[in-house]
């Protein structure tokens, strides 16, 4: 539209050099675009051709083994010499056990942030400026410091095989925290909290009432990333779970890497396709709450 | 009022609890383990002093731990970082007018919430050097072809490179997308000023809006120092705890997991590495702060 009009003010050679540069741009974004897609593509073209179809080439049609490619997947395949089926790995099984994990974790994790962040927006109390460093610190040491002590202490309480480590933590979340209380500072109005307390509302019903649901887009996107978080999350259950049938879904796959018959190719696809099927529906609905939660982050850090 | 923030403590309550038992007391306990003989493979504990420490550091295998994370962290890092200011420079590029913006961020950025676990299989499947997708489509497929298929994982620098490059892959996104917010919050009036002054696109990128999303930059690298060196998922699903060829891609913390709960079971050894990499990744976080910020003062703290 102003295109058009700049064109004579500018003078055609600058344009024409504008238009070569916004070409290259959009063949670089063009490649980066397709690095992006079609490793998963692939992925999931395979996971409906036979495993001899992978092992021949390359296609970007889907075949007809996506059945078949299932059942391997899931109750594994016979071995020709014993006769045995194995090398099965109980899909359901783990999807299920990863929902639970992730499900609750995010609730309580989303809760208790509130509720901890809120505090340290509204009230004054002794040890709060010592209690936010501790906070803040904690986001910044990195994970391994504890992961031996953390093997210990849940040994200890016979937490073993059980999903309570890779639950309760979720009650103390240092980062999600952090950015409800940046976000809490600049959507609670302290004056409506005044005006309900004044009104005979008492500190939890401020907390339910009020505060949880002006806070609600904060907290959506913290718990996206908090669910992504422990549904990725893979070195944690790895050192709690032993027993296969609690395992989750990052324990699973790993075992795609070491099962009997990982050399089938179509079953492996679709053991990959089907691990992605969650995230990608929480991109379409939740990405735009995803980008927004890291641009803030950006932005105030 | 003043009866009213006595709420806090109760509010505050459940997070230190939780924080205590799940946090606090696992770092404190892996210090004190890391200055004794606990193994799970031996029954009696005694306190060795600063022994663990001392054989770890004057360890080849722990050395050579290192290296490999460098070697990997350090490509991956010039790279994303490289990118991802390219994209993000044209994106916000008031004279090129990219359009789909909104589009292309997402997309970029979805190879980051994909599982790690996920992308190391993928990785897997697409380099297998016989049957992978990545020599099928580099040679194609035929019987001359096949015979120079190359074995990406038979070297360690090449599966370095490798992950290095998947790293770069799912993080350019998240980062542009950082750097892109940090852009666009600069105020019009600082482009205004130097577009009337006749600076060219990249003489305005690199003296005015670089330093203006500088403490976005900090921050990213920090964060990647933190994540990058402690780096876990992917090696260990591909390799376990041999680190493939060479022991190219055994990690630190490869290292520390498979001294603490693989190799010997040696909880001790273990949190003595653990501890050195908290001190490797605190030195050099404080050491890259210093270099970006100089002698200046920080204007703003936190708070």
């Amino acid at each position: 539209m102003t295109n058009k009009n700049n064109t004579s003010m500018l003078g055609i050679s600058k344009m024409s050099t504008l238009n070569a540069k916004r070409l290259f741009a959009y063949a670089v974004i063009l490649f980066f675009v397709l690095i992006c897609i079609l490793p998963f593509y692939i992925m999931v073209i395979n996971a409906t051709r036979s495993n001899n179809q992978v092992l021949s080439g390359v296609s970007l049609l889907p075949g007809q083994s996506t059945v078949d490619n299932f059942k391997n997947l899931i109750f594994g395949k016979i071995d020709p010499n014993s006769h045995i089926r194995g090398g099965g790995l109980n899909i359901p099984q783990g999807f299920l056990n990863s929902l639970i994990i992730a499900v609750s974790s995010t609730v309580l994790s989303g809760y208790f942030s509130a509720l901890t962040a809120f505090s340290f927006v509204i009230y004054r109390f002794k040890g709060k400026k010592f209690l936010w460093s501790l906070i803040l610190a904690v986001i910044m040491v990195p994970t391994v410091v504890g992961l031996v002590g953390f093997y210990q202490l849940i040994s200890n309480l016979n937490m073993i095989d059980t999903y309570w480590p890779l639950i309760l933590p979720a009650i103390a979340s240092p980062f999600a925290v952090f950015f409800l209380r940046q976000y809490m500072i600049s959507s609670i109005p302290l004056s409506l909290i005044e005006a309900s307390r004044i009104d005979g509302a008492s500190e939890i019903r401020i907390f339910h009432k009020i505060v949880l649901p002006l806070s609600m887009p904060g907290i959506a996107t913290i718990s996206i990333l908090g669910f992504l978080g422990s549904w990725n999350s893979y070195l944690l259950p790895l050192i709690v779970l032993n027993n296969k049938q609690l395992f989750t879904m990052p324990l699973l796959i790993q075992q795609l890497n070491t099962t009997l018959y990982n050399r089938d190719f179509g079953a492996m696809s679709m053991g990959i396709a089907i691990s992605i099927v969650p995230i990608l529906l929480m991109f379409i609905f939740f990405s735009k709450f995803l980008i927004e939660g890291i641009s803030s982050g950006g932005v105030k850090e | 009022m003043r009866g009213l923030n006595r709420w806090a403590y109760l509010f505050i309550l459940p997070f230190f609890v939780i924080f205590a038992i799940f946090t606090a007391y696992p770092i404190i306990s892996t210090l004190i383990t890391s200055f004794t003989n606990e193994s799970m493979a031996t029954m009696s504990t005694k306190f060795v002093g600063l022994s663990n420490y001392y054989s770890e550091i004057t360890s080849g295998l722990f050395w050579k731990s290192f290296g490999n994370t460098l070697a990997i962290w350090i490509p991956n890092i010039i790279l994303q970082m490289a990118i991802a200011l390219l994209l993000a420079a044209w994106f916000t590029n008031s004279e090129l007018k990219l359009k789909g913006k909104g589009v292309f961020r997402a997309i970029f950025f979805f190879p980051n919430i994909i599982t790690v676990t996920t992308i190391a299989i993928l990785v897997y499947v697409l380099f297998d050097w016989q049957h992978g997708v990545i020599n099928q489509l580099l040679f194609g497929s035929g019987t001359a072809e096949t015979a120079k298929y190359i074995n990406w994982f038979d070297r360690g620098w090449r599966i370095q490179l490798i992950i290095g490059i998947i790293q770069t892959w799912m993080w350019f996104g998240y980062t542009m997308i950082m750097l892109m917010a940090g852009i666009q919050a600069m105020p019009v009036s600082m482009y205004e000023a130097a577009t009337i002054d006749g600076a060219s696109g990249a003489r305005i990128f690199f003296s005015i809006v670089l330093p203006y999303i500088r403490p976005i930059l900090v921050y990213i690298i920090i964060t990647s120092i933190i994540g990058g060196l402690q780096m876990f998922d992917m090696p260990w699903v591909l390799f376990q705890n041999q680190g493939g060829a060479d022991q190219g891609a055994m990690t630190m913390s490869v290292y520390m997991y498979s001294r603490s709960f693989t190799w010997d079971q040696n909880l001790g050894a273990g949190s003595a590495v653990a501890w050195i990499m908290f001190g490797i990744i605190a030195v050099a976080s404080f050491a890259y702060l210093k270099v970006a910020y100089g002698k200046e003062d920080r204007q703003d703290g936190i708070n």
